[in-house]
């Protein structure tokens, strides 16, 4: 407190917050830069070579999609897969634990600031508190944000391995899944295989997609404890239906949904994107 | 008059991937046309915007007031044809006069079986309780 008393010494009360305030508002955008800069380099990573020979037309996963093997999950030999959810790292929980911090000492001096100059009836508490609510908002925001990555990552979550990486249409393929619960907290689970086709058009000046879910197969649905935790099954999509395809304005997508209802937590829900081959060519010349 | 046409092998024009897409093109012109160009390609319909895709270009150089030539493709392995509630994706051969506005299109079904495939609508998982 005795620098802050210096500076607000020096500076007056109101230039003080205003220069915290600058001070903080600098720190989230440098936060929000660095953030964007890492996780633009996490994208771009290149994709495994067992995926890279898929020809364009093959879907990719979109923007809204959370968990990819290129990002997520290692490829084993065989071309065995797995599967993880996109889990925020423990630094970038601290950090927003720590700006949230800042932000809230910051609303907390400012309002205090304020409510001097109301009582001394100086017409300064009302830039103080106007900083002071500034403040309460960002911090209020960044508490939820790391409450909500916190409970994310204490929280059960999933783990599946294909036994192949990009499933042929009509083969059978394997799909185990291994569900970290410490807490033994997750009363049911469920696990889709999930075909939908989205399209994106333009109107007026905007772009907007439109989705329909085509096909819907359940692959696992546990009330066990025992069969929640881990499990397998054998599962093909169907011949007959349509491939993973993607081109600039029409999109088949593929995911593998696990859905779990978990006590006293969030509930699971995450969406694992997969590529579904079509059948090879059976005329030879291919 | 000028005329132009796509004549496949295969009347039904439904193939399956690596089977050959083979058949003959003919034309008729009241003036010769620099060139003639027959393309493999697919296209989307419907909600979304349309896409194209070229996949197979062969060019005839030359090709005079009239004439007919065979042509061959192995039918790619995919996209296959498929018709949804949102997205059609079509196949289709197309000849055209190099800058002229004649052209001649023949569509033609793409998929493991010939058959085009058909995409319904299910109660999406998140409403299914």
């Amino acid at each position: 407190m005795n620098s802050l008393a210096f500076l607000a010494n020096v500076g007056g009360c109101v230039e003080m917050t205003f220069c915290l305030f600058v001070v903080l508002v600098a720190a989230w955008l440098v936060f929000m830069g660095i953030g964007t800069l890492v996780y633009g380099r996490v994208r771009k990573r290149p994709r495994p070579t067992m995926l890279s020979w898929r020809p364009d037309y093959l879907a990719k996963p979109s923007k809204r999609q959370r968990a990819w093997p290129s990002q997520t999950s290692r490829l084993s030999p065989g071309g065995r897969v797995t599967l993880k959810p996109r889990i925020s790292p423990v630094a970038v929980i601290g950090w927003c634990f720590v700006l949230a911090g800042l932000f809230a000492g910051a609303a907390f001096f400012s309002l205090w600031q304020a409510l001097k100059a109301f009582r001394a009836e100086d017409l300064e508490w009302v830039p103080a508190l106007y900083y002071g609510l500034g403040c309460a908002v960002v911090g209020a925001l960044l508490t939820a944000s790391t409450a909500m990555l916190v409970l994310k990552r204490l929280s059960p979550w999933p783990v599946l391995t294909l036994s192949t990486a990009a499933p042929v249409l009509g083969e059978p393929f394997d799909i185990e899944w291994l569900i970290h619960d410490p807490r033994h907290s997750v009363e049911r689970l469920r696990i889709l295989l999930v075909g939908a086709e989205e399209a994106t058009f333009s109107r007026s000046r905007k772009s907007e997609t439109e989705s329909n879910v085509f096909a819907v197969f359940l692959i696992a649905d546990c009330t066990s404890y025992a069969e929640i935790v881990t499990g397998h099954a054998q599962i093909s999509v169907p011949a007959e239906t349509m491939h993973s395809f993607k081109s600039e304005h029409n999109e088949i997508l593929w995911s593998l949904l696990v859905g779990g209802s978990v006590a006293q937590r969030p509930n699971i829900g995450e969406e694992f994107p997969i590529v579904v081959l079509p059948r090879p060519g059976q005329g030879g010349s291919q | 008059m000028n005329s132009l046409g796509i004549v496949l092998d295969n009347d039904t024009a439904r193939f399956t991937p690596g089977e050959a897409v083979a058949g003959r093109v003919t034309w008729a012109f009241d003036a010769p046309p620099e060139a003639l160009e027959l393309r493999l390609f697919w296209r989307t319909e419907g909600k979304g915007d349309e896409d194209v895709s070229v996949v197979e270009t062969v060019r005839i150089d030359g090709p005079g007031l009239s004439g007919e030539r065979a042509f061959e493709f192995p039918a790619p392995e995919g996209p296959y044809s498929f018709s949804g509630k949102l997205i059609s994706l079509i196949w289709a051969l197309e000849l055209l006069a190099v800058s002229g506005k004649e052209s001649a299109r023949q569509d033609i079904v793409l998929s493991s079986d010939g058959a085009e495939i058909v995409l319904g609508t299910v109660t999406a998982p998140e409403e299914a309780e």
